[in-house]
């Protein structure tokens, strides 16, 4: 095989008569495109059309072990300068493309591997495409996920080649297409076992050389689908069906995928280069967008975070030489301890759950059971593959199997001696290598630290409830800490899928001592005749997943009023709680036999009535009655910005105090924290980028004003105001 | 010729077919007991992996999604794929002919670790297609046409739908005499003149020493509780079988179950079709080392099979103890305690009238002398089938650990374990303390 050109991206080769264009980016694992690259493949496909080359036709495929194109360099999108910029590097990609469709020989594109955004563009350009079989391989624009749509012809070509309820689905969720999937669908022309690929790849091309074509290039369409996409009546109701179902999930925030959507449906009957124009344009515009912005530093906030190892005193090969967690143990089984177990199990990591009694640690296989079940049931898992999972999941009531544990987590109940008890003698079964974590919630690590003999192995992991949805899990450290234990519990919660977030030891950590503010301003202004319902909604309109009272319904209100008072005793007076929940609690306390205890959702009765898991109407006659005895209050009138402000700045005051005390050292932690560990609105890039953007200065004296009329509580913190004046922001 | 020692054993509770485990499927249920072994040994599945040989598990069901059901468990229970593993089938002795083989390796220096072991759903034993249905469902399938087809459904055998053979009763039943296992043991009872109250008074006397250990813990060292999937509701730590409350009474009114005019064998003094897993471990002296210093639970002293008269198989623990004994020179007496299977309480009674009747000797050995008697506190000392059941795949290597661990709570020297096996044939697996 001789090779004709060899740049920084791409080289070609020629076999026999065709061309073998192979993307190796210099210097890096995987391929991705940017400026040199795009003009580089545009210089190609000039040439081979000038007929410099003398190839009939032309293989594209990528260098890079398992991996095609994982689509644009992220860093070039986020150091365009302006909106001209950002539109003229749509433009360069278009016209690259549509050079590369221009050509007058046959293209195949061969994909092995991830092909993501730009990658999957370039595909479209090209006359044919395969894939391998391989569960590496998948393809999808996901530009979405990052505030912008598919600005290289992605908008253009895609509905073209999928049809338009495909297209719309990808762009508008972002979401992969698995090797399977794509030819269905007329995504790739065919789908080649792995082992067969790089030879089907040449064969395919050389039967193109010579005028054969070796696919069969028509996509089944089903009948709704024709009735919906080929005539006028039927695109109308299928683009407000999908404007309709989209704005249900984005509730407005996020105008990505209704800008594409928009795009498609008017200018879709343009010619191409007219059509890549208005591309362009609707690019750039949401480039711009402080959404766009904010998800694009939020990708790279998770690119760290992956890489980020929890602490900075160990060297690569040290961390590398630490052992892995194969074998774990969770005490206290129930739902924690199952849902830990699933989720470690589903990671291949062998679980022993152990508790006193037979039947808790059989509620958390039934727990585990019931996830994986969901797993097959939605087509994630086969039946075996579940079995085989659930089988790394066994149970115990005594001290079985310890000594060849890696890592014990304890979820026992929330009582200081309890666990300390528990500690020691744990120590006492397992090996020396072996981590022991407590998954406490409410309780310090100082206190529990005489229990051990070997403090320095113990660590904090918090899980969040529910623990298969929370992708957050908080890694408490303390003084007498190892390097080496913090290392293999931030790479647990990296392997079994989880966001790392590493923080010192202080009373509700780091995401406990953010919400509680929160919450507890919602009580006070539930006193004050606030609605639940409206206030819910407004909570829920500003981004946050669930509204203060449906979460403390989720929470638990038991949980949540104990852990209110533990924050309040140990943090002072910003901390006061209403006297709502205590009121609660001193009504479940009057309640007699065989009446429901009003705890929140686990026990069908909260803020709302539950039933089976899900919410209906608020209880809020009820919950008048307990709080207000003498009658109601009249119902103070809701103004949603004030409300905002009035429960969301207090966790930013909260904040400054966080940085100050180190209980994390970066604002971007607090953002990470927030983001998966509560669902603070991404599209704001996390509490802290929020805070920026309203800047502190004016939250420093919306909460002075505050104060003066809802409580001292309210009152701004000292670290705030030094942040206030000291520019304002807390990033950097 | 290296010396094959027992390490861990550990063993699902057991449980009457369809009852607690029915839903569960046999290599769920050896999954559960490996894993448990596993466990108890405090080593990682890694290192298991990384030092077992081989595993070998009897089943006698077969079940159809699980032909190689060793395999199937060996891997669910988290042993790696590089590991080797196959099932042997000797009928009620597949376990103990699984400990035999690791035995036999052991000895021959094929390895240093073998898991050997057992895993039986009685309960989940199919219904098949007779024939006739069967070859209606081939002709169906091999017509083409419309007209064909319904030439075919014209002669659908609806009859034969509801006559399915029932594998169970199939498997039970001798293939060469056509009877079935309790008319083996009726002919045991009526030759022996082993009358029906004896036979009910040995069927009480298992529960009542099975009802003994399980309070005395005896059963604990070798049960790993088990929760019942998928919902776990059910937690068994225990064996399901043994009746604190069994009578005399309670067992004289149950009527003969397979010969209904002249017969003696009833249910309550025949063990039950059972569910159940038992798995342990067979290792050389550099096993044990490569168990991180695993403690012997025994030596194996020997092991021997022999065959008999089908239709007297319950007699197959006298020959072969003898066979063994002859080659390693001991005498019956010469055990602490002995487990002999209880299939039917008739034919370990006969059992024991064999080994001291010289007659019987005479006929048999051809002279040889009779073995004598066995003192009854060292028979069964925990109960038996009996009480326990008789997962067929698995009691092999249930009676093997049984019988070993109750040698080292007595601190005594040798163990014996012997059972008959369906088809005419007996097995018989000797021990010695460490």
């Amino acid at each position: 095989m001789e090779t004709l050109f060899k740049g920084k991206a791409f080289k070609l080769h020629q076999d026999k008569n065709i061309g073998i264009l192979e993307f190796d980016l210099e210097g890096e694992k995987i391929n991705k495109f940017g400026e040199f690259q795009l003009k580089e493949l545009g210089d190609l496909c000039d040439k081979i059309k000038a007929g410099d080359y003398k190839v009939k036709a032309l293989l594209i495929r990528s260098a890079k072990k398992d991996s095609f194109i994982v689509g644009a360099d992220i860093n070039v999108i986020q150091s365009l300068a302006d909106e001209a910029e950002a539109r003229k590097a749509s433009e360069l990609g278009q016209s690259t493309f549509s050079k590369l469709e221009d050509l007058s020989i046959p293209t195949l594109v061969a994909i092995h591997g991830a092909c993501m955004g730009g990658g999957t563009e370039m595909a479209c350009a090209a006359k044919y495409r395969i894939c391998s079989d391989s569960s590496r391989t998948v393809i999808g624009v996901p530009e979405v996920k990052l505030g912008f749509l598919p600005g290289w012809g992605g908008t253009y070509r895609l509905p073209k080649m999928v049809g338009l309820m495909n297209a719309i689905d990808m762009i508008l969720s972002g979401k992969s297409i698995r090797p399977h999937k794509a030819p269905k669908m007329g995504l790739v022309d065919e789908l080649v076992p792995e082992a067969l690929f790089d030879a089907k790849s040449v064969e395919y091309t050389h039967m193109l050389a010579e005028g054969k074509v070796p696919f069969n290039k028509s996509r089944k369409v089903s009948l709704p689908e024709k009735l919906l996409t080929t005539n006028f009546i039927g695109k109308k109701v299928f683009f407000s069906k999908a404007r309709e179902q989209l704005l249900s999930k984005t509730k407005g925030h996020y105008p990505a995928p209704l800008a594409a959507l928009e795009l498609i449906r008017d200018k879709s009957s343009l010619k191409r280069d007219a059509y890549m124009k208005e591309e362009a344009r609707v690019f750039a515009q949401l480039w711009a967008t402080p959404v766009s912005k904010h998800l694009v530093s939020l990708f790279f906030l998770t690119e760290d975070v992956k890489r980020d190892p929890g602490t900075t005193s160990l060297d690569r090969e040290q961390l590398k030489s630490l052992p892995k967690f194969n074998q774990m143990a969770v005490l206290g089984a129930g739902v924690m301890g199952g849902g830990i177990g699933y989720q470690s199990a589903s990671k291949d990591i062998y679980v022993t759950l152990k508790d006193i009694r037979h039947e808790a640690v059989a509620a958390g296989k039934a727990h585990a059971q019931k996830l994986f079940n969901k797993l097959v049931e939605r087509k994630h898992m086969t039946r075996s593959q579940a079995s085989q999972k659930m089988s790394h999941i066994r149970g115990q009531v005594d001290y079985t199997s310890f000594g060849s544990l890696d890592l014990v987590i304890e979820a026992v109940v929330e009582d200081l001696e309890i666990k300390k008890k528990v500690f020691a003698e744990v120590e006492t079964k397992v090996s020396d290598q072996c981590v022991i974590a407590t998954n406490t919630s409410s309780l310090r690590l100082e206190d529990m630290l005489p229990a051990f003999k070997k403090p320095e192995r113990f660590v904090g992991l918090h899980f969040f409830n529910p623990v298969d949805k929370m992708p957050l899990v908080e890694v408490v450290t303390h003084p007498q800490i190892s390097p080496e234990t913090v290392a293999r519990a931030v790479a647990y919660v990296k392997a079994i899928g989880k966001t790392p977030v590493v923080v010192k030891d202080g009373p509700g950590f780091l995401v406990n001592r953010l919400l509680l503010p929160w919450l507890n301003e919602a009580g006070y202004c539930l006193q004050e005749g606030y609605d639940i319902v409206e206030t819910d909604k407004i909570l829920k309109k500003f981004g946050m997943p669930m509204g203060p009272f449906e979460l403390l319904d989720e929470i638990g209100l038991d949980v949540a009023c104990k852990v209110s008072h533990i924050l309040h005793a140990s943090l002072g007076q910003r901390f006061k709680p209403s006297d709502g929940l205590d009121r609660i609690m001193e009504a479940n306390k009057k309640l007699g036999e065989g009446q429901t205890k009003r705890l929140g959702k686990k026990s069908g009765l909260g803020f709302y009535k539950w039933e089976n898991g899900r919410r209906k109407e608020a209880d809020t006659e009820a919950i008048h009655k307990i709080l207000f005895p003498t009658g109601v209050k009249a119902r103070t009138e809701l103004n949603p910005e004030t409300l905002i402000r009035r429960l969301i700045y207090p966790m930013i005051n909260e904040t400054a105090l966080i940085l100050k005390e180190q209980i994390v050292e970066k604002a971007w932690q607090v953002d990470v924290g927030m983001i998966f560990g509560t669902g603070f609105p991404p599209f704001r890039g996390g509490l802290c980028r929020y805070a920026d953007s309203v800047g502190l200065k004016n939250i420093e004296s919306e909460l002075q004003r505050m104060s003066t009329l809802y409580g001292a509580r309210l009152k701004p913190t000292e670290a705030l105001s030094a942040y206030a004046q000291s520019g304002g922001k807390f990033y950097d | 010729m290296k010396t094959a020692y027992l390490a861990y054993g550990t063993r699902s509770p057991f449980a009457k077919a369809g009852t607690d485990l029915k839903t569960v499927h046999a290599a769920e249920l050896g999954r559960h007991a490996l894993a448990e072994l596993i466990a108890r040994s405090n080593l990682s599945h890694e290192h298991w992996g990384k030092i077992v040989d081989e595993v070998i598990i009897g089943n006698t069901g077969t079940p159809a999604d699980a032909a190689n059901i060793s395999r199937v468990i060996a891997l669910r229970a988290g042993l790696p794929e590089n590991v080797s593993a196959y099932t042997v089938h000797r009928n009620c002795a597949s376990a103990m002919e699984a400990m035999a083989q690791a035995t036999l390796k052991v000895q021959a220096g094929q390895g240093d670790v073998f898991i050997a072991g057992g895993a039986e759903s009685m309960s989940q034993m199919p219904l098949m297609y007779n024939n006739k249905a069967t070859s209606f469902f081939d002709k169906l399938s091999r017509a083409r046409s419309l007209a064909d087809r319904l030439k075919v459904l014209k002669d659908i055998p609806l009859k034969d739908f509801l006559k399915p053979r029932i594998a169970i009763m199939e498997g039970l039943t001798d293939p060469f005499y056509d009877i079935n296992m309790g008319e083996t043991a009726e002919i045991i009872a009526k030759e022996f003149g082993i009358k029906r109250n004896e036979q009910d008074e040995f069927a009480l006397w298992s529960h009542q020493k099975a009802v003994k250990a399980q309070e005395a813990g005896h059963y604990a060292n070798e049960i790993a509780p088990y929760s019942v999937p998928p919902k776990f509701e059910n937690t068994l730590t225990n064996d399901s079988g043994p009746r604190a409350n069994q009578s005399m009474e309670a067992l004289a009114k149950l009527r003969p179950f397979f010969d209904k005019k002249f017969g003696s064998i009833t249910a309550g003094n025949s063990c039950p079709i059972t569910d159940g897993a038992c798995m342990v471990s067979i290792v050389s002296e550099e096993g044990l080392a490569k168990l991180e210093g695993a403690k012997a639970i025994a030596k194996i002293t020997g092991y021997a099979f022999a065959g008999l008269d089908p239709r007297r198989m319950g007699l197959g623990p006298v020959f072969a103890t003898k066979k063994l004994l002859d080659q390693t020179g001991e005498k019956l007496q010469d055990f602490d305690v002995i487990e002999i299977n209880e299939a039917f309480s008739a034919q370990v009674i006969g059992c024991l009238r064999a080994f001291e009747s010289q007659k019987f000797f005479d006929e048999h050995f051809n002279g040889d002398k009779a073995m004598g008697a066995i003192a009854p506190e060292r028979l069964n000392p925990n109960g038996g089938a009996i009480a326990i059941g008789h997962p067929v795949g698995a009691t092999g290597a249930r009676i093997a650990l049984t019988a070993a661990l109750e040698m080292n709570r007595l601190g005594a020297k040798k163990a014996l374990a012997t059972m008959c096996i369906g088809g005419g044939q007996g097995g018989s697996i000797s021990l010695e303390a460490v």
